[in-house]
């Protein structure tokens, strides 16, 4: 397990986070492994973004808090459910995405070295991640290292202050 | 014949005890100046959200038996749900489909498939272990007491006469019964109720 991973799934436990709701991606796939081997954890994998907020929004309707992960491209999916669930109705909503093509220097040339012309597509969607969550006002944390993942305490804090849902960015868990 | 929506609401009403009630699109309307009980969440759930709300709340919370009201145009935005409530299979969940073939809320439009798909077949295909199809009030009564007596995972459809009219939605969401019901209201007094 990746030192990140492992560090999130510390803080996890630490805020009684024990369900992850889940829609395939690569950027917290070492999170969603640690959490499957772990009994004490329920994963429920979802089939679309909407879907797992949906779903999200059920778990916490029952009294628990879940994390929900999901890639900067489903957060593009599924930004109605937000808007209708945990936005309009108040519900502290944790969201993992995974920060595909982060713009970052060099980040356009190593890209372009792992995805050829599919590049460009994956870059678009690393530029319209933080300006999207700006827009629908969803506060977000960048998780780079091991050191970060107490950021998902404060998440969770803000998440509860605000009524709404907070967002933690990574590249790799 | 094909019963009203309000009298498929009012014979749920009849026969609810304790179970959460999540109700969309025309039910959702409909649903709360129907109801008996403050366990409800009503809301316009976009893109066919209310069965994922469903299958969260009842594959956490087992000791809570779930009702979904859903719109046969809503859940055809959601289909992938069924797939994850045929692989959790919540025996907590009851997901009814209220299906009159149009879009009421958008005009009357028709739904797409009208002709060649059934809803049934696809939540049986995707593994809810129990699947229904009723047309009449009869059926839909039935299905409700086996349910509530024991439930089981469960997917029904129900025929219901299109019953939209724009001119009633404001006095039926602002009635107070209405607002105590929907979105963040209705949410957060439903999470309040089910508090352990």
């Amino acid at each position: 397990m990746g030192e990140l991973a492992l560090a999130l799934k510390t803080e996890l436990e630490r805020n009684d986070i024990r369900h992850l709701v889940s829609v395939a991606n690569g950027e917290g796939a070492a999170l969603y492994f640690a959490c499957r081997e772990d009994p004490t954890f329920t994963v429920i994998d979802a089939c679309r973004e909407g879907e797992a907020v949906g779903i999200g929004a059920g778990i916490y309707l029952g009294g628990h808090r879940p994390l929900v992960s999901m890639e900067n491209f489903g957060l593009y999916e599924c930004l109605d459910t937000l808007r209708a669930l945990p936005i309009d109705m108040g519900i502290p909503l944790l969201l993992l995405i995974g920060y595909t093509a982060r713009p970052k220097p060099g980040s356009e040339e190593a890209l372009r070295a792992r995805l050829g012309n599919a590049a460009t597509q994956a870059s678009l969607a690393g530029r319209w991640t933080e300006p999207i969550l700006d827009l629908a006002e969803i506060p977000h944390f960048l998780l780079e290292t091991a050191t970060d993942a107490d950021a998902l305490s404060r998440a969770v804090e803000l998440a509860d202050d605000r009524r709404g849902p907070v967002a933690l960015l990574t590249e790799e868990t | 014949m094909t019963p009203k929506l309000t009298d498929v609401l009012d014979a749920l009403a009849e026969q609810r005890t304790d179970q959460a009630v999540i109700a969309t699109m025309s039910a959702g309307i409909h649903w709360p100046l129907r109801s008996r009980s403050d366990r409800d969440l009503a809301y316009y759930a976009p893109m066919g959200s209310a069965a994922a709300v469903g299958v969260g709340l009842a594959t956490t919370r087992p000791d809570i038996d779930v009702i979904v009201l859903d719109g046969d145009g809503s859940i055809l935005m959601n289909l992938g749900v069924l797939v994850t409530i045929g692989s959790w299979k919540p025996r907590n969940l009851l997901h009814a489909v209220m299906v009159n073939h149009k879009y009421d809320v958008t005009g009357g439009q028709p739904i797409p498939g009208l002709d060649t798909a059934r809803l049934d077949d696809l939540a049986r295909a995707a593994g809810v272990p129990k699947t229904r199809r009723v047309a009449e009030l009869a059926g839909w009564k039935e299905t409700l007491s086996e349910w509530i007596a024991v439930p089981a995972c469960t997917f029904v459809t129900v025929e219901v006469e299109s019953l939209y009219d724009r001119t009633e939605i404001p006095a039926l969401i602002n009635d107070p019964a209405a607002l105590a019901r929907h979105s963040f209201a209705g949410y957060a007094a439903l999470r309040a109720s089910l508090e352990r």
